[in-house]
């Protein structure tokens, strides 16, 4: 069995106040978790309103649904992040 | 017949989708702003306008736009691999068995070479490329394939976020039966009988090449034994007869002219300049006459690019997992097959999908 390499660092920070980048990541992932939680509920009401039975990871969801999950998730991304990036894009 | 593949729950996969949009968002959008603040406010104001990369990065790299850019790149990478190895930790043991079943199945069709005391060459050995922790070597269990499933299950989502592939889901075969169409289109009356997929990785695209030459000997090889596993176990889930070497593309070992297709995906811009000059002398060294060398790889030349993506790329270079991009497009690809020797060489680009890639090699009169 092998090693891999020396881990690189998984904390490297960007803006002055790290705490900045600190905050960045902790929006990313609770925007990850809200969209993950809205995907979830999209599968469910599809499941329900089909009355299907079957166990829902087995269940694909309909090309239409995924394009608006996709959709969503977009704007989402835009919704959360688009504000700082205009302040930002003003700034300097 | 069961099939090894990277298998997300919906809430993984959820996850993983997220992290390609995220990605998206910031390679595209936020790059986008980039280039405009660049181009409307930085340049404007500044005493000189830069004409190298370096000058553009004293410029651009202060600004907050850019800081912003660079710690939601750097975590997202983060995020990918937090959320690809949940998926990888759950289902590497059954994953394992899997493969275990598939290798010793009575009339398994392939073959695994391992290199026992194998010493696999830097920078795969000494770094973790795309930041994958624990980079592409790490075995923490007996044929462990925790690596090979985490790089199988990150490698479309990290293409597909930077535009540069064609919105394939893991385990596709897309990319290399592209490179099949353009292997025919320049050397159409090629009918290859021996086939070596160089930096084979995981082993997608190798089984892509035995689908479009059903007849052919097709060989993989890479220097990552959790790859070279994995893929095997792939070949015989799907029932095609592949021969999978754990090894150094620059350093085969096999004998001289026995290939008449030698391709690689991705594979130069992982590593330095000098194993690139070595994988292309070793690539003519095994090539036959009338067979054709063709690498493909990034096309990131400073030539193509505005000033504003040559900084976000070298960027990646220092923070980002990415260390040969910068000096891969640097090189001279024109000469390096020169001074290997190649004849009826050629380095240009072919489009996959919306992208254009770059390939290059020769054909050996």
């Amino acid at each position: 069995m092998r090693d891999g390499p020396k881990p690189a660092p998984r904390d490297a920070h960007f803006f002055a106040d790290p705490l900045v980048d600190d905050l960045l990541r902790a929006l990313a992932t609770l925007a990850m978790e809200l969209s993950i939680t809205r995907d979830r509920l999209a599968a469910l009401e599809q499941q329900v309103q089909a009355a299907h039975g079957k166990p829902l990871d087995n269940r694909p969801l309909e090309p239409d649904i995924e394009r608006a999950q996709a959709a969503a998730r977009l704007k989402l991304v835009q919704d959360v992040f688009g504000p700082m990036v205009e302040r930002l894009s003003r700034s300097g | 017949m069961e099939k090894i593949a990277f298998r997300p729950s919906r809430d993984e996969a959820a996850r993983q989708a997220f992290v390609g949009a995220l990605k998206g968002f910031v390679n595209f959008a936020v790059e986008g702003r980039l280039q405009a603040v660049y181009d409307e406010q930085l340049v404007p104001a500044a005493k000189a306008v830069p004409q190298t990369r370096a000058e553009a990065a004293a410029l651009l790299e202060p600004h907050p736009l850019a800081r912003f850019w660079a710690s939601m790149t750097y975590h997202s990478q983060n995020l990918l691999w937090q959320t690809i190895d949940a998926t990888t930790a759950r289902t590497r043991d059954a994953q394992m068995a899997l493969a275990e079943r598939l290798t010793n199945r009575p009339g398994k069709r392939g073959t695994l070479h391992l290199q026992p005391g194998f010493e696999p060459p830097a920078p795969v050995r000494t770094t973790e490329i795309h930041r994958q922790p624990g980079g592409y070597l790490r075995e923490t269990v007996p044929g462990d394939l925790s690596a090979a499933l985490s790089y199988m299950g990150s490698v479309d989502l990290y293409r597909n976020a930077k535009g540069m592939g064609t919105g394939a889901k893991p385990g596709a075969d897309d990319m290399g039966r592209w490179l099949a169409g353009v292997a025919r289109r320049r050397a159409p009356d090629l009918q290859p009988q021996a086939i070596l997929d160089m930096g084979c990785g995981t082993g997608e695209q190798t089984l892509g090449y035995k689908r479009e030459w059903p007849d052919a000997r097709v060989v993989g090889i890479d220097c990552a034994r959790p790859f070279v596993r994995l893929a095997h176990a792939l070949a015989e889930g799907e029932g095609l007869a592949l021969d999978f070497h754990e090894g150094d593309a620059a350093a085969t070992g096999f004998a001289d002219e026995s290939f008449d297709l030698i391709v690689s995906i991705i594979l130069c811009h992982e590593t330095s300049a000098a194993q690139v000059r070595a994988i292309l002398r070793e690539s003519w060294r095994l090539i036959r006459s009338g067979g054709l060398v063709l690498h493909m790889d990034v096309p990131y030349h400073p030539h193509r690019m505005p000033l504003v993506k040559q900084v976000t790329n070298h960027w990646q270079v220092r923070h980002n997992g990415e260390p040969f991009w910068t000096g891969f497009v640097e090189m001279d690809m024109a000469g390096e097959l020169q001074a290997a020797g190649y004849q009826a060489a050629f380095a240009d680009y072919e489009p996959f999908g919306a992208a254009p890639y770059f390939v290059f090699g020769g054909r050996k009169p």
